[in-house]
């Protein structure tokens, strides 16, 4: 398939390059910028549609955080460009920062000409081309971020509660009411209640609905 | 029996009875999965998604915009265990609120045929269901929604 569409790659391996040119070059223009000095500038110059962004090689000296804010930079700058990242040593929450810093896809670097063609067309396509498990993931955490419902619960409060407290919340996250919790688990009902009183204040949550989602949320989580 | 060779049992939920019918018919020769209740309304999505523990939910979004999203948190308090995957037209917003909400997928009416028993054996094994184009669309949706928030404490 012929296309207009202009790439531009950013890497300091040259290995990966000539790669990435050869599988590409059929259907796409394909310019390389070896030097990470020259990113922006190059970007500047060639307004590429999607840029491809090697993350490992001398890239690999910068810690995390560094990494991110070059990524950051470049995608701040040029918003109307498609930026996809590879690296071999995935690290998934740095994946997650890379794409809540708004970048349209992450893959392994070491892929078939088929597969980064497809890439390509697919992001070019606005489409988004992560994991599924990566993609569940950003769009809780984006939607938390946003503020929607309780989705930004910290499940680890749970780890705080004594087995019977997190027996009773359990319970509580099947429906069960105080009377029919206490007559499961044969203890008095204000005992029942005491034990709620202490969920409550271990967990943040104010209410049983509250307190059934956040169970439920980290029964999805340790079943993965 | 080893957890993968457990049936998945489901509950179909749309307030479109030939959508139920539909989806009936589309793992009538799915052995493994198991159509164990159905519902066209809240109440009786509820009544039997209660009763029954399903592995997956497969909820129409025309029910569940009657609520604003509260149906998905309900449904998924009566049933904890149970996985929700969403059928839906092109409505992207109420797929954003939906997948914000706790559903595990989305399928598109469009490609029930396709896709169906691919998409509850996905999600029941835990993974999300939900393609590329409306990934990105949600993706976006959400990004937007963050930055108004971000710049509206």
């Amino acid at each position: 398939m012929a296309s207009t569409g202009k790439i531009l790659l950013l890497s300091e391996d040259p290995e990966t390059c000539n790669k990435w040119k050869q599988d590409l070059a059929q259907s796409f223009a394909v310019h390389i910028v070896n030097h990470s000095d020259d990113y922006e500038s190059q970007c500047e110059t060639h307004q590429p549609e999607i840029i491809l962004y090697n993350l490992d090689g001398i890239d690999a000296a910068l810690n995390s955080a560094a990494l991110l804010q070059k990524v950051i930079v470049l995608r701040e700058r040029f918003t109307e460009i498609k930026f996809v990242a590879f690296s071999n040593q995935p690290d998934d929450d740095l994946v997650m920062d890379l794409m809540h810093a708004g970048i349209h896809g992450f893959s392994s670097k070491d892929i078939s000409a088929e597969v980064i063609q497809k890439i390509v067309t697919s992001v070019l396509s606005d489409e988004i081309w992560i994991s599924r498990k990566l993609m569940q993931r950003l769009i809780m955490e984006l939607a938390s971020n946003a503020q929607f419902g309780i989705q930004s619960l910290n499940t680890s409060s749970l780890d705080q509660l004594t087995a019977r407290e997190r027996e009773i919340a359990l319970l509580v996250a099947k429906g069960e009411n105080n009377k029919k919790i206490a007559s499961m688990l044969n203890i008095a009902e204000r005992t029942v209640k005491a034990h709620m009183s202490s969920i409550f204040q271990k967990t943040g949550m104010n209410d049983r609905l509250q307190l059934a989602l956040l169970v439920h949320n980290y029964l999805q989580v340790t079943e993965k | 029996m080893k957890k993968s060779e457990r049936p998945v049992t489901i509950v179909l939920s749309d307030k479109n009875q030939s959508v139920l019918d539909h989806c009936e018919k589309l793992l009538a020769n799915e052995w493994s999965m198991w159509v164990i209740g159905h519902g066209s309304s809240e109440a009786e999505v509820l009544e039997v998604v209660q009763r029954t523990q399903p592995g997956v939910i497969m909820l129409g979004l025309d029910l569940v915009n009657d609520r604003k999203m509260g149906l998905i948190q309900l449904l998924l308090t009566k049933s904890p265990g149970s996985r929700l995957l969403l059928l839906a037209d092109n409505d992207q917003y109420g797929v954003s609120d939906a997948l914000a909400s706790g559903a595990c997928g989305v399928l598109m009416y469009s490609d029930m045929d396709t896709w169906l028993v691919k998409a509850i054996q996905k999600v029941s094994e835990g993974e999300p269901w939900i393609s590329r184009k409306l990934a990105y669309q949600v993706v976006e949706h959400l990004r937007t929604l963050s930055c108004q928030v971000a710049a509206n404490p």
